[in-house]
């Protein structure tokens, strides 16, 4: 288990998220959540939670919803899109108002995530 | 005041002197007496009285003057004492500039030697004083009155004249008086208005006079009836006016008073003016006897719904035997219809006039049609009465009606013969066809000699001018369209061959113009006596139009079968579209199973010397599981897209519509709940495997779309008898009726354009319809839609 932080994974398939822990865990703490608002009561509960990295179409809320409330809840975290999707006009706009940081397409470039995930740790 | 005595004469001298010391004494007690009658007068005078001393300057102008002498009256007029006045010049009597004022009266009063007599309201006292001034050498007296009371009195009487003046002006009449002792009579300035007269001193044969002389002798009688019977009196008669001759009616009313032994002393009177009302009246009378007398009912009903008035017109209209019959009863027995009386007065209070036809009743019962004209008027006690003017319509009813029978009989006779002119045009078509077939060419052509014979119209039709044409049968083949020349040479032929009538359509060329016509001929066979072909003879047309309508017809098919399948293919593709979206995303996950599952291995490998097999386990399964999902999406996406048409494979429903739901995933799974309610049996049907996707696909894709925000979509399947059911429902917005009776039609679409081609339902249809099933809708706006898929079981 990684210490250079908390990272949340947000995915509603059980599989994406396994790989993300096993990928990320070299460097990070990971904790999974199946949905937004399960995500937000992880953050509600740590507030060391470092890096946010969630799907974007999910039940209950979507990823940019799910985005949203949490930037508004919490400070000083930074938020990651990983979807299937490519990128549309609302992602875009999530990105230049600079609520995501980064946003990757499945099938992912691990060592991309970990790599952004490295320059965003200041 | 006082007068000098002068010695009388001398007679007797002792006599004298006596007698004159008498008289003296006598004198001087006269005298004596007269100056206390005039001191008392003085003092007790109710008037003022103060005498003035003049006081002048040294040329010898008057300058002021100081009071001498003054009256009780005065001084309480004054409210002064003596010792205050007395001396003292005006100006300091009465505290302002009074010699100013007065000046000019006094120096009137000095320089005439005259009294000077004059009104003044006196501000100091309030009072109008009646003044005079009588000069007395240096001195002068002033009198003064009090007429302060006198003045108001006046004052009174003037403006009471004033009122009165106006009263009899206002109201055109005017008073006089009649003092009979003396025969003087008086007038008001009113009388002598009407009467147009200018003066009042008439003598009583002018005043009889004013009368016109057909009412003199009444009016004199008037006047002796008054007198004699010492009561008051009143007469109407007609007077001519003074000043312009016109004829007056004027009622005059007369008081007549008398003294204690019943003596008439004067008689007063007004004389009014009543021709306007005279006039009124009798123009009132006209109608009235124009009403009474009218051919037209006339009748007046009152608020309280009783007739007050019926003419006799209006009596014999409605059967009754006298006017008395009708009046006080209720006109709700004089409609077929009792309760239209109320509805008229409630039509008038409205409008104030109704016209209405009406069903009215007779006394025995009968009906006939009345029109009526009833208006609201108010009677002198102002209540509502409504006059009404009836007219008997029975007749022109009856005539109305016959007009109509006779224009009915005459349409009918118009559209006889309309239709005559129709049948007879329709035959002159015929004859026109007839022409136009007889523009077909006779030909004959005579075989053994191979002679052609032509009519004119032949020539026509094949462009060839007599000198041009050999007659031989090679210059009719020569004419042929080369394309046409084998094939109808060879039905030629078999028709000489067979015996049997020749019918063929074949183009020429024109040789001159190069125009091809189309020529449909017909022929027969002529046989010599050994049964020989001996000729073939028959008629040529032109079909020229008609071919090329037929074609025209064909090529328009055509594209419209090659639009539809345009249309079609494009409705597939948006299909198609609406898939790609939600595939790509669908098979991205997997793909990231394989690709996570591969970085975990790999990662796994470099950080551990010894391989877990139990961890590279999970990483490979779910790399399986990764491909199994990409390979099962890719597989219903083949069977979307098969292109074969047959209806004989077995579709399994339940499996086409789980492909549709995992397809569409992007579009609900994070909105919208879709229950599945499937039944326990296997759902196949005999189909197209490709197509029912296609279809099915866009119904729950519809349902999807229904949904504007989170929602929840059931789809239900089911038999009944020998039909398997598909529900799909979904709560969202609903069809109104309107738009549901038009969903089916193709293009039809409330999606803004771009997002919808209009097909999806109607394609959809014609799916289910090739599978023999149907597809039927409910729906309720706001509450959600249900789609009832039947198809027969396989």
């Amino acid at each position: 288990m990684g210490n250079a932080g908390k990272v949340l994974c947000v995915d509603d398939e059980r599989i994406n998220l396994l790989i993300l822990q096993k990928l990320l865990s070299r460097k990070y703490e990971v904790i999974t959540a199946e949905n937004g608002a399960k995500a937000l009561d992880i953050m509600e509960q740590d507030a060391n939670i470092k890096f946010v990295i969630s799907d974007l179409k999910m039940p209950v809320m979507s990823g940019l919803e799910f985005i949203r409330e949490a930037n508004s809840r919490f400070q000083n975290k930074k938020y990651f899109m990983l979807s299937g999707y490519a990128i549309n006009e609302e992602i875009q706009a999530a990105l230049d108002s600079k609520l995501i940081r980064r946003y990757f397409e499945k099938p992912a470039n691990f060592d991309q995530i970990n790599e952004a995930l490295q320059e965003n740790d200041s | 005041m006082g007068k000098t005595i002068k010695g009388g004469q001398r007679e007797a001298p002792q006599r004298q002197l006596e007698a004159a010391e008498r008289r003296i004494a006598e004198l001087e007690y006269r005298l004596q007496l007269q100056q206390e009658w005039d001191q008392q007068l003085f003092a007790n005078l109710g008037d003022e009285v103060h005498k003035w001393k003049l006081i002048r300057d040294a040329s010898g102008g008057i300058t002021t003057w100081v009071l001498v002498q003054v009256n009780a009256s005065t001084l309480k007029s004054w409210n002064k004492t003596e010792a205050e006045v007395i001396g003292k010049t005006t100006n300091d009597i009465f505290g302002f500039d009074a010699t100013t004022l007065f000046m000019p009266i006094v120096k009137k009063a000095i320089e005439t030697q005259k009294a000077v007599i004059w009104e003044e309201y006196f501000e100091p006292t309030r009072q109008y004083l009646r003044m005079q001034t009588y000069p007395m050498g240096e001195y002068f007296i002033s009198t003064g009155r009090d007429i302060t009371e006198e003045k108001r009195a006046e004052k009174e009487l003037r403006e009471s004249q004033t009122m009165l003046q106006q009263a009899e002006r206002v109201s055109n009449q005017g008073s006089w008086k009649w003092v009979i002792a003396e025969d003087q009579w008086s007038f008001s300035e009113n009388w002598l208005k009407i009467h147009g007269l200018s003066r009042s001193n008439l003598s009583r044969k002018e005043l009889l006079n004013l009368f016109v002389p057909e009412d003199r002798a009444k009016m004199q009688s008037f006047f002796d009836g008054a007198i004699t019977h010492r009561k008051s009196i009143t007469a109407e008669g007609r007077i001519q006016k003074h000043s312009n001759g016109d004829i007056r009616w004027v009622r005059i009313t007369s008081d007549i008073q008398v003294d204690d032994q019943g003596i008439p002393i004067c008689m007063v009177g007004v004389t009014q003016d009543i021709t306007s009302g005279r006039r009124a009246k009798s123009r009132m009378k006209t109608f009235t006897q124009a009403m009474d007398h009218s051919l037209n009912g006339f009748d007046i009903v009152n608020q309280e719904g009783v007739f007050i008035y019926v003419n006799d017109a209006y009596c014999n209209m409605f059967g009754y035997d006298s006017v008395e019959e009708i009046l006080g009863t209720s006109p709700e027995s004089h409609c077929a219809d009792p309760g239209m009386p109320q509805k008229i007065i409630s039509e008038l209070r409205k409008n104030g006039v109704y016209i209405f036809e009406l069903k009215a009743k007779r006394k025995d019962g009968s009906e006939f049609d009345v029109l009526m004209h009833a208006r609201l008027e108010y009677d002198e006690n102002g209540y509502e009465i409504y006059p009404t003017t009836s007219i008997d319509i029975t007749k022109r009813k009856e005539t109305e009606k016959e007009l109509e029978k006779i224009n009915q009989n005459l349409e009918k006779l118009v559209q006889q013969r309309a239709q005559k002119a129709i049948d007879l045009s329709k035959k002159l078509e015929l004859y026109r066809l007839a022409a136009e077939q007889a523009n077909s060419g006779v030909w004959y052509w005579n075989i053994q000699e191979n002679k052609l014979e032509w009519d004119d119209v032949m020539y026509k039709l094949f462009g060839i001018s007599k000198d041009d044409f050999s007659g031989a049968y090679e210059a009719w083949e020569k004419s042929l369209h080369p394309d046409d020349k084998e094939q109808t040479v060879q039905a030629l032929n078999e028709s000489i061959e067979q015996r049997k009538p020749f019918d063929s359509l074949f183009r020429v060329v024109h040789p001159k113009t190069g125009v091809v016509s189309h020529i449909r001929a017909k022929g027969k066979i002529e046989l010599d006596d050994l049964g020989e072909v001996k000729a073939v003879y028959g008629t040529n047309w032109d079909v020229s139009r008609e071919m090329q309508l037929a074609f025209d017809k064909e090529k328009a098919l055509e594209e419209l079968k090659e639009a539809q399948s345009q249309v079609i293919l494009s409705e597939k593709m948006a299909s198609l579209g609406i898939l790609t979206a939600g595939i790509a995303h669908e098979i991205n996950n997997p793909l990231n199973y394989i690709v996570g599952g591969h970085a975990a291995i790999i990662q796994h490998i470099e950080e551990n010397h010894s391989i877990n097999k139990e961890e590279l386990r999970e990483y490979l399964e779910w790399i399986k599981s990764g491909s199994d999902r990409a390979t099962s999406i890719v597989k219903s996406l083949n069977i979307f897209s098969r292109s074969t048409e047959h209806i004989d494979e077995y579709c399994d429903l339940h499996l086409i519509i789980n492909d549709c739901i995992l397809m569409l995933r992007n579009k609900h799974r994070d909105r919208i709940k879709i229950v599945k309610d499937f039944m326990h049996d296997e759902a196949t049907v005999l189909g197209n495997n490709g197509r029912l996707h296609q279809a099915m696909l866009n119904l729950i894709s519809n349902a999807i779309d229904a949904i504007p925000g989170k929602g929840q979509i059931i789809i239900k399947t089911k038999h009944e008898a020998d039909l398997l059911k598909v529900l799909i429902s979904d709560n969202g917005t609903g069809i109104n009726s309107e738009h549901l009776q038009k969903i089916m039609d193709p293009f039809f679409t409330t999606k803004s354009p771009g997002k919808g081609t209009g097909l999806g339902l109607s394609i959809s249809n014609s799916i289910i319809r090739d599978h023999r099933g149907s597809i039927s809708f409910e729906s309720i706006v706001g509450k959600g839609t249900t789609v009832m898929i039947d198809l027969p079981k396989e």
